[in-house]
């Protein structure tokens, strides 16, 4: 829509509104505190629950701080940059960037592509069939996180899983052997396999949904004419599909980059909480930083703020992107 | 655009941030009457020897304070350091608790612990106890945990099924992994030959020390990591070789003893693993179907001596926020007092830490205390530096090292890189 809006709306737009040009200087000359009182609940929530915790994030990723200091029984020394130091001079911290990054973009490449393709038959299907796949698969996607990984880790638990179970089954040819004794959580590589199947799976729907909304406000006399173009499906997605719906894909992808950044909870229960380190995401990292015993609250901090601050850079272009679509609508 | 109200409203989920509040609660000290309840924290699953025990303790703790009831809470061993710093950060602690020997001493520098050193001195029993044992609690020439039990790892194992097969216990190396191939290859691989867990310094320990190694030594003022000597490389060997020659199963990778080879040698899915003479209860709980065919033998060396072993066990401390400091030692007392404490150790196959009761104690004819006290006689400690914790509990090193090996990393490569981490972190100021 976006584009057809773009070349066909301002341009009558302008004629209507252009005629009255005493209308914004009235609107902006006077300071109006009704829009103000009304959104200062929200800023307040807001602030208390996120911007605070940001604050104090902020504040320990440049001090020392452990238990004592938590208690408020010594005050907390600032060390500066040291905590980041620490953090950026250790190898181990590129080896969990890459985790962190090749995982996130298995995870949203995968959940797009799965997401666009179920949107897609969505549309097709009758009301009845569609309202069933769409239950389904927001049932997934209402899953929490916790009950898939608990899921996900039994369907490929060694000896007892239906994974397991279902390869053993398979001929000898097809599927190799061994597969009751194979450890999928005994290596970063298979334990990333399992993760990523469980987040596409629970990511997927909330995809499928979005852009079969987008796709019910393309007129239908675009996808009439190209059939009677004789343009197959591939042609028609590409040239008619996408182009309408990249402001939704674009959305999409930058949000999908940014909730796959920071997957916990999945990756803590599916390795088996923090023993196994050669399968942390950045997230796991600053967790097991902070609680480790002694804690370092600080340095926890600072690989927080380090992935905060990249997940900063995604929502401002997400905000970016979202601020363009609100010019054009 | 209603799109992109639909997905404004993610957009409030995406930047939903973690972060950690910081509680300030300072402890308030009021010392006097008895309160109306002290809380204790012990650590692992509740089990009905320990409650007869407590309930014992609790029976002897309030002749002397009537007015005192007294809560116990069981903690899970792996939540218990979680569980632990949670209090300390909030205040919300108990009055007594159970610490693990070797992580004591981190917790009194944490001021987690209140000196006990005036109260120990006035407690009759106390001075028996074995000096050793009493030091691993100390610091800085002041009492903060007093020994309550302790015991070592041996390796569990299904008799009726080495009389099946006609294996005999193992002394040496190779006559274990011998018997574990015959076990596994005699039951047609239903029940694997023995548990190689890579999570699990405190049972590689045995086999490091057993073949003559080190796990680090202080050498002049510092730390040197001795992962990389040829006696450390030939007990790497032979634990991964368990688990890369096909004896031991590959789905125990990355897990601890407790995570999986207790439940499947409770199960009889194991012929052989390795975890404390105290691991019955547990055991009972998951399946009592093999219990009765249950026995242990020392951990083998190379050439078949009975090998150093790590001594684990627990230590009995008053929390440093408890209000009423004395009453709660009292109770501490109570439990480790000679008579329950000795109830205790022989209810779940520990050792109580007195020395009197330790030599009279009989525990040679014990079928499963015999080889315990074997071993106990023959016992080390981790390096004795609070930064074992860093490199142990929270960089993984010697399991990280385990693992890789397993998974296919050359022998010296990942040697070579733990050894130097370890004397890295131990070093660390």
């Amino acid at each position: 829509m976006a584009q057809t809006v773009q070349v066909a709306g301002p341009a009558p737009d302008r004629t209507r509104s252009g005629p009255a040009p005493g209308r914004p200087r009235r609107a902006g000359s006077r300071f109006r505190a009704g829009p103000y009182l009304l959104i200062v609940p929200t800023v307040a929530i807001i602030a208390a629950l996120i911007l605070y915790p940001i604050g104090q994030l902020v504040w320990m990723a440049f001090h020392k701080i452990g238990s004592r200091e938590a208690r408020g029984l010594e005050p907390a020394e600032n060390v500066g940059l040291e905590n980041f130091r620490t953090v950026l001079g250790d190898g181990f911290f590129w080896k969990v960037l890459v985790n962190t990054v090749v995982s996130a973009a298995a995870m949203v490449i995968l959940t797009l592509v799965l997401g666009t393709l179920v949107g897609l038959l969505l549309q097709r299907l009758g009301r009845k069939m569609s309202l069933l796949v769409s239950a389904g698969a927001l049932l997934a996607w209402a899953t929490p996180a916790i009950s898939a990984a608990i899921v996900y880790k039994w369907l490929f638990t060694p000896g007892g899983g239906i994974v397991p179970w279902f390869l053993n089954a398979l001929p000898d040819w097809l599927a190799g052997t061994g597969w009751n004794d194979y450890n999928w959580f005994g290596s970063a590589g298979t334990t990333y396999f399992v993760l990523v199947l469980c987040v596409v799976w629970q990511g997927f729907p909330f995809i499928a949904v979005s852009v079969l909304a987008g796709l019910k406000s393309v007129p239908g006399e675009l996808y009439e004419a190209a059939r009677v173009d004789g343009a197959g499906p591939w042609r028609t997605f590409w040239q008619i599909t996408f182009p309408l719906l990249r402001p939704v894909f674009l959305v999409l992808t930058v949000l999908s980059i940014i909730w796959d950044f920071k997957i916990f909870t999945q990756l803590y229960f599916l390795s088996g909480g923090t023993a196994n380190r050669d399968s942390f995401n950045l997230s796991m990292y600053a967790y097991s930083a902070a609680v480790a015993f002694p804690a370092k609250y600080g340095l926890g901090g600072a690989i927080a703020l380090i992935l905060t601050v990249i997940l900063l850079i995604f929502t401002g272009f997400y905000v970016r992107v979202m601020v363009k679509q609100g010019e054009v609508a | 655009m209603k799109i992109a109200k639909f997905a404004a409203l993610g957009a409030a989920l995406a930047i939903g941030l973690s972060a950690c509040g910081g509680g300030g609660d300072d402890g308030k000290g009021s010392t006097g009457e008895d309160p109306a309840k002290i809380t204790a924290w012990f650590m692992g699953a509740a089990n009905a020897p320990q409650d007869k025990v407590l309930a014992q303790a609790k029976a002897d703790f309030q002749q002397k304070h009537p007015k005192t009831d007294v809560e116990v809470v069981y903690v899970p061993w792996p939540d218990a350091t979680k569980k632990l710093q949670d209090a300390l950060n909030t205040g919300q602690g108990p009055d007594v608790v159970e610490i693990g020997n070797d992580q004591a001493v981190t917790w009194a520098a944490q001021e987690a612990l209140a000196d006990v050193t005036k109260q120990y001195g006035g407690w009759a029993e106390g001075k028996d106890i074995i000096k050793g044992s009493l030091e691993l609690g100390q610091l800085d020439g002041k009492t903060y945990a007093v020994p309550w039990y302790a015991g070592v790892r041996v390796v569990w194992y299904r008799k009726d099924l080495f009389e099946k097969h006609k294996v005999t216990p193992p002394k040496t190396w190779d006559e274990m992994k011998a018997a574990a191939k015959k076990l596994q290859d005699g039951e047609g691989g239903d029940v694997a030959g023995i548990a190689a867990p890579s999570d699990f310094t405190n049972g590689f320990a045995s086999f490091l020390w057993g073949a003559g190694g080190e796990i680090a030594a202080q050498e002049g003022g510092k730390w040197v990591g001795k992962l990389d000597t040829p006696q450390a490389k030939q007990a790497v060997e032979y634990y991964t070789g368990l688990v890369k020659d096909g004896v031991a199963p590959k789905k125990y990778i990355g897990v601890n003893e407790l995570a999986g080879p207790q439940r499947d040698f409770a199960n009889g899915k194991v012929a052989m693993y390795i975890d404390g003479a105290w691991t019955l209860p547990q055991i009972e709980k998951i399946s009592k179907k093999h219990t009765s065919d249950m026995g242990v033998f020392t951990i083998p060396t190379p050439t078949g001596q009975i090998g150093p072993a790590f001594a684990g066990g627990s230590h009995l401390a008053v929390w440093r926020d408890s209000k009423s400091p004395n009453v709660a030692f009292d109770y501490l007392a109570s439990v480790a007092s000679k008579k329950n404490a000795k109830a205790f150790a022989d209810g779940l196959k520990f050792f109580p830490q007195y020395n009197d009761l330790l030599q009279g104690g009989g525990y040679g004819s014990d079928p499963i205390q015999g080889p315990a006290a074997q071993q106990m006689a023959n016992v080390k400690g981790a390096p004795k530096t609070p930064n074992w914790t860093e490199a142990d509990q929270n960089k993984k090193i010697i399991p990280t090292m385990l693992k890789e090996v397993m998974n296919g990393t050359p022998v010296d490569q990942a040697i070579a890189k733990a050894n130097k981490a370890l004397t890295d972190t131990l070093n660390q100021s």
